[in-house]
């Protein structure tokens, strides 16, 4: 409960600076949605030539696979990839030594200090795309089906929150770490596009050892019904996806924890 | 040529201590090259043997290509500095100097570029190697295509400038920057190549300056343009490069006589 009053506070005082600097923060929520429509337009202008299907998704159920990574991307840029990104250069300034003195748990001051409005907002600009797809496409979802999806949705937002946290952790031995950040982005780019594209020794791959594919593929494959591997059904799908976010949060967070003790050193 | 010299040497030893940094990029860049081989084997899997003028071995052939250029062609880096150059007065030392802002700051430019296509030019050609099979290699608008990639490289930079220099009058660009970026992205071919856009809108971005610095070079090599239209589109090229010449000079003149050296 302390700590729910806390973070409400960090977000009360993210919202205050917001409207201080409004131009801002508008220009930066159409940056992001012109980065998202024009990986729109892409698919858009591809079906345009007269293809009906990539690898067996049609028109819409790229537009949903587009739609989750939206989504996805969105809640984690507002609520954690700026406070995770500023780590390394809390090292490197010495300011981590003063917050890992607040009587506060450290993981949580560090990865939800601020939070991005103008990033968070497309959440709803992704929520509404997603619900234009399914209408479009005639994609009939039932409870349980959305149910499963916003499980996996939550499921991607913290293995994004866990992979980055590893890599920023790296900072507290390192310092300069900007490649492997730029490693980060790579390989979860991967898993924006639909999963059948890729050979199925990828595949595993890109489940088991850089699961980019859980983060973005495996919510919508319970929505359209295009599952990534032939014997995995909503519920393997949803288990396997929690399995594989629990080994990593808990990777994450001990790893962190282990590199602290070499920081204190 | 003794000024050019002297900021390739400066900034051959700046590369040697971000080298690293420079090669990471450049590795990880080539990643999603590799997905783009996987996406449009699957989209051609349909049957179809052209799409928007080009068949699957010249559509992978146009990403590396454009891959390559993009990462040559960005100015995003001089153009941050610029403005922070602005942003903290340190321009000051720039403008006391006996040698016109510009000029220098190009010569620097030029010398970065040049260190990084040497460095990453045989990487890159061990990746086009590795994937020589999905590679369109006739070059017979070689020529043309060099004279066309020049062209483009000063269009970037100017076009960079301008954006420094608009710092005088509001102070934090990289909003704009980004902004900037994405529908630059777009316009330019860099996401997808423009013949596949519908007509019309095509015809549409032949008037902005966004198709000249990325997708004409690139077609140019591809050889899909008629000779009659390559010299057209090469000659508009060279339009851009004056007319926003121009636009910087006058930008330049009028930024500097605003310029208070605020925060130095």
């Amino acid at each position: 409960m302390r700590y729910l009053k806390l973070y409400l506070n960090f977000v009360k005082n993210c919202f205050r600076r917001e409207t201080i600097y409004r131009f801002n923060f508008f220009v930066n929520m159409f940056t992001v949605v012109m980065g998202y429509a024009s990986h729109i337009l892409f698919y858009y202008f591809v079906y345009d030539t007269g293809i009906e299907q990539i690898s067996g998704w049609d028109r819409y159920q790229i537009y949903c696979l587009l739609a989750t990574v939206w989504i996805v991307d969105s809640i984690f840029g507002g609520v954690f990839f700026f406070n995770l990104i500023k780590i390394p250069s809390k090292v490197k300034n010495y300011e981590l030594d003063g917050l890992l003195t607040k009587p506060v748990n450290s993981v949580f001051m560090l990865s939800l200090r601020q939070f991005n409005f103008g990033l968070f907002s497309g959440t709803f600009f992704g929520a509404a795309f997603l619900i234009y797809s399914l209408w479009r496409g005639n994609i009939r979802v039932s409870a349980f089906g959305i149910l499963c999806y916003l499980i996996l949705v939550i499921c991607a937002v913290i293995l994004l929150f866990s992979i980055l946290f590893i890599m920023v952790t790296f900072s507290l031995r390192f310092v300069r770490i900007q490649g492997l950040i730029g490693m980060y982005w790579t390989f979860m780019d991967i898993g924006k596009n639909p999963h059948s594209i890729y050979p199925m020794a990828l595949k595993y791959g890109l489940v088991f050892i850089i699961p980019a594919t859980v983060v973005y593929n495996f919510p919508v494959q319970v929505l359209v019904g295009n599952h990534y591997l032939r014997y995995l059904n909503s519920v393997s799908t949803l288990i396997l996806a929690i399995a594989i976010t629990a080994v990593f949060l808990t990777g994450s967070v001990f790893y962190f924890i282990k590199s602290l003790r070499y920081y204190y050193d | 040529m003794r000024i050019q010299k002297a900021a390739f040497k400066l900034k051959l030893s700046e590369f040697t201590i971000y080298r690293s940094n420079v090669f990471l990029n450049f590795f990880f860049g080539c990643v999603p090259l590799l997905v783009q081989i996987f996406l449009w084997k699957a989209i051609y899997g349909n049957g179809l043997e052209r799409i928007g003028g080009y068949s699957y071995k010249q559509m992978i052939t146009y990403y590396v290509l454009t891959f390559l250029c993009s990462e040559i062609l960005d100015a995003r880096d001089n153009t941050v500095k610029m403005s922070e150059m602005i942003q903290d007065g340190q321009i000051h030392n720039y403008l006391l100097k006996p040698i016109g802002f510009l000029s220098l700051n190009y010569k620097l430019y030029q010398a970065e570029k040049m260190i990084y296509l040497l460095n990453v030019g045989i990487p890159f050609l061990v990746f086009c190697l590795a994937i020589h099979k999905f590679i369109y290699w006739k070059a017979y608008n070689l020529l043309f295509f060099v004279i066309s990639f020049c062209l483009a490289f000063v269009l970037k930079y100017m076009i960079g400038c301008i954006l420094g220099l608009i710092t005088t009058w509001v102070e934090e660009i990289t909003g704009l920057l980004d902004l900037l970026n994405n529908v630059e992205k777009f316009l330019s071919g860099s996401l997808i190549p423009l013949t596949l856009l519908p007509s019309g809108l095509n015809m549409a971005l032949s008037f902005l300056p966004f198709k000249y610095t990325l997708f004409v070079p690139v077609d140019i090599y591809m050889g899909n343009m008629k000779s009659q239209d390559m010299g057209i589109s090469i000659g508009i090229q060279a339009v851009w490069c004056i007319v926003l010449g121009l636009v910087l000079i006058i930008l330049k003149n009028e930024a500097f006589k605003k310029y208070s050296g605020y925060g130095s």
